[in-house]
């Protein structure tokens, strides 16, 4: 897991693309390391594997663009597929 | 114009550690990267600025002059920078410092030093005082490559808060410089070790190999820890925890009251309010400090400290670390916080680098090898330059400059500190966790409390603490131009955006309308306006050409003065026969007459004024010449030849009209 994560944050962190990729690749970046960052996490892991957000109050959700559990279910697929 | 290189030049980035006592500066150049040394040949720079009576000094020459010169020497600005006049550490600074500090008086509470020149008090905010020594190491990164770099990367220590990188960026700015980024300074080191391993082991390279590392950078000012994953390419920061505020010159102040009382129970007077005995014992403390890293004893020793008494002691290596033990000791508590937040085991960290000059402390070296069970420290990297080695290849990644090797290489650092908003009672409500990878980002919701009410008011603070009075507060933000409706039913979405240099930017997004609202900053601690930056960025440009203008005048005065004595010279030795008694007298009142003049004018008279002045007594002189047969007179052959590729004064050299060098008339005994 941690190989895909680093094969995808060389792919994806805005340093490693060119200037007008760098919003869109941000967001996608962000993406990454929080879905990297709740995998890792057994506790947040199995939260996520039982359909329930994250423990309450512990972790706010990222996202400027609406990043759900729906969303981060897409990131984990794309990135982990899971 | 981007740096020079529309002309078909390669443009350089380069890698500044701007240290607390002291800078280096690194530029990724030919395929490796070269730490560059000072026009006095030192690799690292005295993060030090002076005013004398006629001019300002940077670096080796400001620190050179201190103990003549100590309530206008300025040093120790990045223990100042982001934070407020009445800071408590600013407030234990300020007794230690021989120059002077005030507040702005403004509600921010920001801090100015407060320096003498020419008469005039002037205040400078950090910031600026940062921005000189940044100009500094700019000059000697574009003296080595021989073309104009503007592109930086600087670095700050890892537990830096917001305000503090904030400000660090500003100070870049004012230098005129383009900031790429604002990199941890451990991190940086990490790169400098990564690649130091990687070239030892590029044989052995066998697949994707994970390496785990500890950082311990105790520089003059600061103290950072963070533990890293190295694996190919990839450098990616688990944790990082540290003390703003601690290093050698903690360790020198504390030689320093310890030879204080001392010198007080000896001769029984106090030298605390002579300011150059102070500054002179200091000198003596740090370098004492520095040879008891290798020899078990030193002796101090300062002629006529104080009242005509010299002072003298013995101290033991013992001795020192008595000293300063409490500070060793406290050093440890960020190590295992970092530990403990990277999750990893001590037996998984397969190396400990250590960086900063402080890490020479054989004391400080037995603490940490012995935390993990007597382990080998790695000391392979050269601890005044491993930081600004890594910034110059961080500033070729981000900047496309480097080899492909180089360009490969990610680095993933995190935010140091969680960052959160003050909820109902008091509490803080972390939206980012300390420890984050940077770049993030989160959002919250917020809605109204009141019936019709059409703002709401958001305070920021970064920290660790469960109450946000605990922790250190950012700034407010008011959303305003919510519509009027019943309390509740608003939606407003704040986002924290941590950006790559550890930055926060707050934005706020009205739901209903998709109207985002208007955010005010009303109190930005300790930070500087866009405003202000432009200003100082002109001052700073002004500084330069009024610098400039001074070097020209100099010039210009001693071309004339020395022309004057050559003058006389000539009249002396010329045969007084083959002047014509009216020309001679011509020549000398005109003589007698600048001489008047430069008696009055030479301290505030132009270039030009110079200028004039010396064309005048030149045609007196040059009636005269005319008339003799030029090969009687050795003197005048020489005018107007010019060596090969040589300008005159005019043209911005060193050449008299009449073809002479003044640099060797200046020389010139007579």
């Amino acid at each position: 897991m941690a190989h895909a994560y680093r094969k995808a944050a060389l792919k994806w962190h805005p340093d490693k693309v060119s200037a007008e990729q760098k919003e869109e690749a941000e967001q996608r970046f962000i993406e990454i390391s929080w879905a990297y960052e709740v995998l890792s996490d057994p506790q947040r892991r199995q939260a996520y594997a039982h359909g329930k957000p994250s423990p309450e109050g512990a972790h706010a959700e990222p996202g400027k663009r609406d990043f759900d559990m729906e969303r981060a279910a897409k990131v984990f697929k794309d990135v982990f597929g899971e | 114009m981007p740096d020079g290189a529309d002309d078909g030049k390669k443009s350089y980035s380069m890698g500044i550690d701007l240290g607390t006592t002291y800078s280096c500066v690194g530029i990724f150049k030919d395929g490796e990267v070269q730490i560059i040394a000072n026009d006095q040949g030192n690799r690292t720079t005295p993060s030090y600025v002076a005013w004398t009576d006629k001019e300002r000094l940077l670096g080796d020459a400001a620190k050179n002059q201190v103990a003549s010169n100590p309530t206008n020497t300025v040093f120790d600005a990045k223990r100042l920078i982001g934070r407020t006049f009445q800071d408590p550490i600013v407030q234990a600074d300020l007794k230690l410092w021989p120059f002077r500090v005030v507040s702005d008086g403004s509600p921010d509470d920001k801090p100015l030093i407060e320096v003498m020149y020419q008469d005039v008090a002037k205040k400078f905010h950090p910031e600026e005082i940062s921005s000189m020594i940044l100009t500094k190491m700019k000059l000697t990164a574009e003296a080595f490559v021989g073309q104009r770099v503007r592109n930086a990367v600087i670095t700050v220590p890892a537990y830096f808060n917001d305000s503090q990188r904030q400000a660090t960026k500003d100070a870049g700015e004012i230098a005129g410089l383009n900031v790429l980024r604002i990199v941890n300074e451990p991190t940086a080191a990490a790169i400098a070790y990564g690649l130091d391993t990687k070239s030892k082991e590029k044989k052995t390279k066998s697949g994707e190999k994970e390496t785990n590392i500890l950082v311990f950078d105790m520089g003059g000012g600061t103290f950072d820890v963070s533990i890293l994953t190295i694996t190919d390419t990839v450098f990616e920061v688990k944790a990082t925890a540290g003390d703003p505020h601690l290093g050698g010159e903690d360790f020198d102040n504390r030689m320093l009251s310890y030879c204080i009382s001392e010198f007080r129970r000896k001769h029984k007077s106090d030298p605390t309010r002579n300011q150059r005995a102070i500054r002179r014992l200091r000198t003596q403390c740090e370098r004492a400090k520095r040879q008891l890293s290798t020899q078990t004893s030193v002796t101090i020793e300062v002629d006529s400290l104080h009242e005509g008494q010299d002072f003298n002691l013995r101290l033991s290596r013992a001795k020192f670390e008595e000293l300063c033990m409490d500070y060793f000791k406290k050093a440890m508590e960020p190590v295992s916080q970092c530990l403990g937040d990277s999750g990893l085991p001590k037996s998984q960290i397969s190396d400990v680098v250590l960086v900063g000059g402080s890490t020479r402390i054989p004391k400080v070296q037995e603490l940490i090898s012995s935390f993990f069970n007597g382990k080998q420290l790695c000391k392979e990297i050269n601890p005044d330059e491993a930081v600004a080695y890594g910034a110059a290849v961080q500033a070729a990644i981000v900047s496309g400059t480097g080899t492909e090797e180089v360009e490969n290489m990610l680095l993933l650092d995190v935010a140091p500190l969680s960052l959160g908003i003050e909820m109902a009672g008091g509490m803080m409500q972390k939206l980012i966790e300390r420890n984050s990878t940077i770049p993030t980002n989160k959002s919250q919701d917020f809605t109204t409390a009141e019936d019709y009410q059409d703002y709401v008011e958001i305070k920021v603070y970064e920290g660790e603490r469960a109450m946000v009075k605990d922790n250190n507060y950012l700034g407010k933000f008011v959303l305003t131009g919510i519509p009027k409706t019943l309390r509740g039913v608003p939606k407003i979405k704040v986002t924290f955006n941590v950006d790559s240099n550890g930055i926060l930017e707050v934005t706020a997004e009205d739901m209903k309308t998709h109207r985002k609202g208007e955010i005010q900053i009303t109190n930005e601690k300790g930070r500087l306006s866009q405003r202000d930056i432009e200003r100082m960025l002109q001052d700073a440009e002004a500084h330069k050409e009024e610098d400039d203008l001074a070097r020209g005048e100099m010039m210009a005065r001693e071309s004339i003065t020395v022309y004057m004595r050559r003058t006389r010279k000539a009249l002396e030795d010329i045969d007084s026969e083959k002047i014509l008694k009216r020309d001679r007298e011509r020549l000398e009142k005109k003589m007698e007459e600048v001489d008047l003049w430069l008696d009055e004018h030479s301290n505030k008279a132009t270039k030009e004024e110079f200028e004039a002045k010396q064309r005048e007594l030149e045609s007196a002189m040059n009636t005269i010449m005319l008339k003799i047969n030029r090969s009687e007179s050795d003197f005048w052959e020489q005018q107007a030849i010019l060596p090969e590729n040589e300008k005159t004064i005019e043209q911005g050299g060193y050449f008299l009209d009449s073809g002479l060098d003044i640099r060797d008339l200046i020389e010139d005994p007579d």
